[in-house]
C-alpha cells in the first residue's frame, strides 16, 4: 500500500471542527455515567479494608433482608476459570486472575479489593446494604514495596504460582511472577573498553492514570441470558469478551454499546464493573447500573506501576556508548502482568549500544492490580536511561542533543529486543530540538533545562472498516475503535481525501459490537494507523464501485473511467462524456445496482516506531521547592499528522501527564497498605496555573507501512518528560534526582544536602 | 533461506547458536523446524511475536516468509492489560 | 423517605423537582432533570466537571445540595448556547481544538464564561488562575486557555 512519500494531499493534514465537538461543547454528548434504563437498579462494591488478607467467609444475608436490595454477588457467583498464563502474543491474561481481580475469592490482595457487590433501588440503600456484609478476614502482612516483595522472607502473595519467562528463573517461593532478558555482544568486554561509567538505581512511585470520568456501566440481562452492556470502555469487543469469559456465558448474547468515553489512557482497556453487574442484573431481573466513585478509582483501578531501576552506562571518551546494563523491577500491583515487557523492549532502544544487558521483573505485592497507562513501562525506563546520558554529556562536557545524535539508531539499526528498524526519525527530532529557539534561550539564576528523547513501538492489532455512500452523495464511515482523543475526525478526513467530497459530508460513527466488524481496543496508538488504513482501503473500494457505476451510466467500459477529485472522468476515447461528480453517481445508486457498502478489515504489523525529543526549563525555588516549568517544547515524529491539531494535543497532553508525574504525582500508603490519598485534592495532577503553553513541532518521517504516512501518536509522548524535567531540575540545582516526584518537600530536602 | 537471529536469552535454548538458517516457507513451518532443530526451544515460540524483516507481527503464524527473510522471535510484546489485547492507549 | 420539593431556575426557565435532603444539586441535575451536560469526576469539589452558576457565583454543583437552590437561578452547560447560537467560548473550544475526550469540556465552559463576565480582557495567568478549579488530563491546557483568550477577543470585538 506505501506510496510516494511525495503525495500531495487536498485534506490529510488540515484543521477541520471535530464531529463530536459539538456535542461536547454543549453538554450533549453521552458519557459512561448518562445511560439510564426505566426500573434500572444501582449496583455498589464492598471493598476490602485490608490490603492482604484471607477471607474465611462472607456473608451476605443481612444485606440482602435490607429493604430495597434486589440482588447480591460475591465471587461464589463466578465459575472457576483456568489459573494459566495465556501467552497471547499481545502481553497474555490469566483468566482465573481477571476474575478474582473483579471479586476476590480466597484472599484479598490490596486496600479496596472488591469483595462483593449489591444492587438495590436507589446508590444509598445499595451503599448501606454493603455496610451490612459481613466478611472474615486473616489479616496478614501487606507487601508494600519492592525491597519486602523480593526478600527472601517475604510473605508470598501467590502461593502456588510458579515464575515464567525468560530463564534462568528464580527457584522456590517468590514475588516474581515472570521475567523478561534482552542481551547483545559482551557486557564485560564493553565495560572493560569504557572510559567512563555513569550509573544509578531510579525509584518511581505508582501513579494513575488520571482519567476525569469514572467507570460506569448499565449492564440489562434479559430472560433468556442474552444481555446489552453500556460503558465508557477502550474496547467494547473487548468487554463482550471479558465478561462472557467472566461471569461464564456464552459471548454470543451480548452487545456491548460504548459511550463516548471521558479518557481512557489505557486505564479503560480493562474490566471491572461489567462482569458483576451482569451476574447482578441476571439474579434481580432488572437493569443494573454501576458507577465508581472517584476514591473507587483510585484504589482499584489502574494504575501504572512504580519501579525500581539499576542502570549503568559505559562510554568512551569520544561519547560512543559501549556497553549498558540493566535490572528493572515493575511492581505488577495484585496480579502478574506489569508493562515490564515493553519496558524492557524500549528502555535503551534510541541508542546504540552494541553490548548490553536489560533484566526485566515482573513484582506482584499488595498494591492495586496494574493496568495499562500511555506506553505502559517505556516513561519510567527513559527517566533512567535519559538521565543517565544526561550524566555522560555533563561528564564528557558534551552538548546533550550532539551525543544523543552521535548515538541516536537510524534505519537498519537492530532494536534492543531483535529486529531491524525501517526508516524511523530519531536524529530529525533530535535536530529540530537542537534549532528550535528554546534551546538557545536564555537562562536566569536557579533556572535550569533539560532535554531527554523517547521512543514507542506503537500497536498494529485487528481493525475494520465500513464505508457507505448515500444518495445525497455524503458518506458514513463505521468502526468500531472508540475515539478518545479525536480519531473519528482523522478516519473522516482519510475517506474526505480518497473521495474527494468534503470532510463535512462524511459522518463518522463508533459503532457497537453487532453493528461494526471486529476492532481490537483502542491502544497502541494504533487507531489512524491500522483502523485509518481498514478506512483508507475500504474508501478505495468504494471508488471501484463509483467507477463502475459511471461507466454504467455513460455505457463505456469501466477502463475509460478514472477517479479525480471526488468526479468520475471519462477517458480513453470516451473523453466526450466529460466527468460526473460523486453526489450525481450516487443519485443513480438506484439504477447502477443499489447501495454502495464497503467494509475491510486488516491484521497489520506493530505500527512503526516513533521518537520524541522534549526540552524543558524549570526554576526552582530555593526556599520553598516549589519548581515551576517555564518553557515546554515536544518535538516527535508523527510520520504524517493527520489532523495536526489533535496531534499537538496528544504532544501535550502527553507531556502534561508526564510532567506530573515528574513533579508532583504518587500514591501515598500507610503503613498496613492503604491508599492516602484517593482523591483530586491530595493526589495533585497539574492543573491549568502549574503549567505553560506547550510548544510543539511535528517532524513528518513517513512509515513506511502506511499509505499516508502515519505512525501513532499517541503514546510516545509521556515517554520521554520524566527525563526531561529530572535533567532541567539537575540544571537548576546542580542534583541529581533519582526518584520520583521531585515534590517540593524533596526538592528541598535535597536542596538543603547539596549545602550541607 | 530465512535466517532466524536469536536473542541473548534464546540462545541458551539453541546450543549458543546466534543465528540459523533454515527451509521454510511459512511462520509456522518454521517454528516446526526449529522445534525439531531444537528441542530445549520446544513451546517457547508459539506466543511470540514475529518480526518479520523489521516487521512486527502480532499475528504471524500463517505469514508467507522471503528466502532471504530475517526473522526475529520476541517474547516480550508486553502490557499492562489483562483482558484487552492492545498494549496501551492513548 | 419524604421527598423535597424545589422551585427554582435553571437556565431562564422556572423548574420545579423533588429531591432527598441528601441529593447534591449535581445528582438532582443530572438524575431528576435530565441534565446530563454537567458531570460528575469526583463529588468532592476537586475537579470543576459539575461547574454550574448559582446566583452569579461559580459553583462545583456536587457540593450545593439540591435542596439549595430554593429560589435561585442556575446556569447549566445547557444555557450557556442561546438558542441555536453557540457561545463564542464553545466556538472557540471547537476552533480550537480545545477538547480530546471531552468530559471536562462543559465544565470549563461554564467556567471560563464566568470568568469573561467579570474579567473581559483577562491575561493568560489570569484563565490559568481562574480555572485551576478545573482539571483537564487531556489536553495540557493549552488549547483550552487559546480558546478562552481568542474567545475573550471575540467578545470585547462584539460588544464594541
Amino acid at each position: 500500500m506505501t506510496e510516494p512519500s511525495d503525495r500531495k494531499f487536498k485534506q490529510i493534514g488540515s484543521r477541520p471542527i471535530r464531529h463530536d465537538g459539538l456535542d461536547k461543547v454543549t453538554g450533549r454528548a453521552r458519557f459512561g455515567a448518562d445511560f439510564a434504563l426505566p426500573g434500572m437498579l444501582y449496583g455498589v462494591f464492598a471493598r476490602s479494608p485490608h490490603a492482604h488478607a484471607r477471607i474465611l467467609s462472607i456473608d451476605t444475608s443481612k444485606a440482602e433482608r435490607l429493604e430495597g436490595v434486589r440482588a447480591a454477588v460475591t465471587a461464589a457467583d463466578l465459575p472457576d476459570l483456568p489459573d494459566e498464563w495465556m501467552g497471547v502474543t499481545e502481553g497474555g491474561t490469566c483468566p482465573s486472575e481477571d476474575s478474582q481481580n473483579v471479586l476476590a475469592r480466597e484472599k484479598v490482595l490490596y486496600h479496596g479489593h472488591a469483595v462483593a457487590a449489591i444492587a438495590a433501588t436507589t446508590f444509598e440503600i445499595a451503599r448501606e446494604a454493603c455496610g451490612l456484609i459481613d466478611v472474615e478476614y486473616e489479616v496478614l502482612e501487606p507487601v508494600l514495596d519492592l525491597g519486602r516483595a523480593l526478600a527472601p522472607d517475604a510473605p508470598i502473595l501467590h502461593e502456588n504460582q510458579a515464575p515464567f519467562g525468560d530463564e534462568p528463573l528464580p527457584q522456590g517461593p517468590t514475588n516474581i511472577a515472570r521475567q523478561v532478558a534482552f542481551e547483545g555482544g559482551d557486557l564485560e568486554a564493553g565495560f572493560a573498553r569504557a572510559d567512563v561509567v555513569v550509573e544509578g538505581t531510579f525509584e518511581t512511585p505508582m501513579v494513575h492514570q488520571g482519567y476525569i470520568e469514572p467507570h460506569a456501566c448499565v449492564v440489562d440481562v434479559r430472560e433468556d441470558g442474552t444481555s446489552e452492556i453500556w460503558c465508557a470502555t477502550q474496547g467494547p469487543f473487548g468487554v463482550k469478551r471479558a465478561t462472557a469469559m467472566i461471569v461464564g456465558c456464552d459471548a454470543n448474547g451480548i452487545k456491548v454499546t460504548p459511550s463516548e468515553i471521558g479518557g481512557g489512557f489505557g486505564g479503560k482497556l480493562s474490566v471491572y464493573l461489567e462482569p458483576v453487574a451482569h451476574v447482578l442484573s441476571r439474579k434481580s431481573g432488572r437493569p443494573v447500573k454501576m458507577q465508581m466513585t472517584r476514591e473507587e478509582v483510585f484504589r482499584a483501578t489502574g494504575p501504572t506501576s512504580g519501579a525500581r531501576i539499576d542502570m549503568r552506562v559505559g562510554a568512551k571518551r569520544d561519547g560512543t556508548l559501549v556497553a549498558a546494563e540493566t535490572r528493572m523491577a515493575y511492581e505488577a500491583g495484585a496480579f502478574r502482568g506489569s508493562a515490564v515487557g515493553a519496558a524492557a523492549m524500549t528502555v535503551l532502544t534510541p541508542y546504540r549500544i552494541p553490548n548490553f544487558k536489560i533484566l526485566g521483573l515482573d513484582v506482584v505485592l499488595n498494591k492495586p492490580k496494574a493496568a495499562a497507562y500511555r506506553a505502559p513501562g517505556a516513561p519510567i525506563a527513559a527517566f533512567a536511561t535519559e538521565s543517565l546520558m544526561d550524566e555522560l554529556a555533563r561528564r564528557l562536557d558534551r552538548d546533550p542533543i550532539d551525543l544523543r545524535l552521535q548515538n541516536a539508531i537510524e534505519e537498519g539499526d537492530h532494536a534492543k529486543y531483535g529486529p531491524a528498524f525501517k526508516r524511523i526519525g530519531l536524529r530529525e527530532t533530535l535536530e529540530a530540538a537542537r534549532a528550535h529557539p528554546h534551546y538557545r534561550a536564555p537562562l536566569a539564576a536557579n533556572q535550569g533545562r533539560g532535554v531527554a528523547c523517547g521512543f514507542w513501538m506503537n500497536g498494529g492489532y485487528q481493525s475494520s472498516a465500513t464505508v457507505s455512500v448515500d444518495e445525497d452523495g455524503s458518506a458514513v464511515v463505521r468502526t468500531g475503535s472508540p475515539d478518545i482523543g479525536g480519531s473519528r475526525v482523522a478516519l473522516a478526513l482519510m475517506v474526505a481525501e480518497e473521495l474527494g467530497i468534503s470532510v463535512a459530508r462524511v459522518r463518522p460513527f463508533v459503532g457497537d459490537t453487532d453493528s461494526v466488524g471486529y476492532c481490537d481496543p483502542t491502544g497502541g496508538s494504533r487507531v489512524t494507523y491500522a483502523t485509518g488504513m481498514a478506512v483508507i482501503e475500504a474508501s478505495r473500494q468504494v471508488i471501484e464501485h463509483l467507477r463502475a457505476r459511471a461507466a454504467t451510466i455513460w455505457g463505456v467500459g469501466l477502463d475509460a473511467v478514472e477517479w479525480q477529485d471526488g468526479c468520475a472522468v471519462a477517458t480513453k476515447g470516451a473523453a466526450e462524456k466529460g466527468s460526473l461528480p460523486l453526489g450525481e453517481i450516487a443519485e443513480q445508486m438506484r439504477m447502477t445496482g443499489g447501495p454502495i457498502v464497503v467494509s475491510a478489515s486488516l491484521s497489520p504489523p506493530a505500527a512503526g516506531p516513533a521518537f520524541g525529543t522534549h526540552l524543558c526549563d524549570v526554576e526552582v525555588d530555593p526556599e520553598t521547592g516549589c519548581t515551576k516549568v517555564l518553557r515546554y517544547t515536544v518535538v516527535q515524529d508523527a510520520g504524517k499528522a493527520v489532523h495536526p491539531t489533535y496531534v499537538e494535543g496528544q504532544f501535550q497532553g502527553g507531556a502534561a501527564q508526564g510532567i506530573g508525574w515528574a513533579l508532583n504525582e504518587e500514591y501515598l500508603w500507610d503503613e498496613k497498605g492503604r491508599v492516602e490519598n484517593a482523591g483530586f485534592l491530595d493526589y495533585r495532577m497539574p492543573v491549568a496555573s502549574d503549567l505553560p503553553m506547550i510548544d510543539t513541532v511535528i517532524v513528518e518521517v513517513p512509515n513506511p507501512l502506511h499509505p499516508y504516512g502515519v505512525r501513532g501518536v499517541g503514546e510516545t509522548p509521556i515517554v520521554p518528560p520524566l527525563g526531561t524535567v529530572a535533567n532541567a531540575m539537575r540544571a537548576a540545582t546542580g542534583v541529581r534526582f533519582y526518584s520520583l516526584p521531585m515534590s517540593p518537600p524533596r526538592v528541598l530536602e535535597a536542596l538543603e544536602s547539596r549545602q550541607g | 533461506m530465512p535466517t532466524v537471529i536469536f536473542s541473548g536469552p534464546q540462545r541458551r535454548l539453541v546450543n549458543g547458536d546466534e543465528r540459523v538458517e533454515i527451509e521454510a516457507a511459512r511462520v509456522d513451518e518454521l517454528i516446526r523446524a526449529l522445534y525439531v532443530r531444537y528441542p530445549d526451544l520446544e513451546g517457547k515460540l508459539d506466543c511470540a511475536a514475529v518480526s518479520i524483516d523489521g516487521d512486527l507481527h502480532n499475528a504471524a503464524k500463517y505469514l508467507p516468509l522471503a528466502p532471504d527473510a530475517e526473522v526475529h522471535f520476541v517474547g516480550a510484546v508486553a502490557g499492562g492489560s489483562g483482558t484487552g489485547p492492545a498494549e496501551s492507549a492513548s | 423517605m419524604a421527598k423535597i420539593r424545589v422551585e427554582t431556575t435553571i437556565n431562564g426557565e422556572a423548574t420545579e423537582y423533588l429531591c432527598t435532603g441528601q441529593q447534591s444539586l449535581l445528582e438532582a441535575l443530572r438524575d431528576e432533570l435530565g441534565l446530563m451536560g454537567t458531570k460528575e469526576g469526583c463529588a468532592t469539589g476537586d475537579c470543576g466537571a459539575c461547574s454550574v452558576v448559582l446566583d452569579g457565583r461559580l459553583v462545583s454543583s456536587c457540593l450545593v445540595l439540591a435542596a439549595e437552590a430554593e429560589g435561585r437561578t442556575v446556569k447549566t452547560i445547557e444555557g450557556v448556547a442561546e438558542g441555536t447560537r453557540l457561545h463564542p467560548l464553545q466556538q472557540q473550544f471547537l476552533e480550537q481544538g480545545a477538547l480530546q475526550c471531552g468530559i471536562c469540556t462543559p465544565g470549563f465552559i461554564v467556567a471560563a464564561q464566568q470568568l469573561l463576565e467579570s474579567h473581559p480582557d483577562p491575561t493568560e495567568e489570569e484563565v490559568r488562575f481562574y480555572l485551576a478549579g478545573n482539571l483537564c488530563r487531556c489536553t495540557g491546557y493549552d488549547k483550552i486557555i487559546r480558546a478562552v483568550l481568542e474567545a475573550a477577543a471575540v467578545l470585547r470585538e462584539q460588544t464594541t
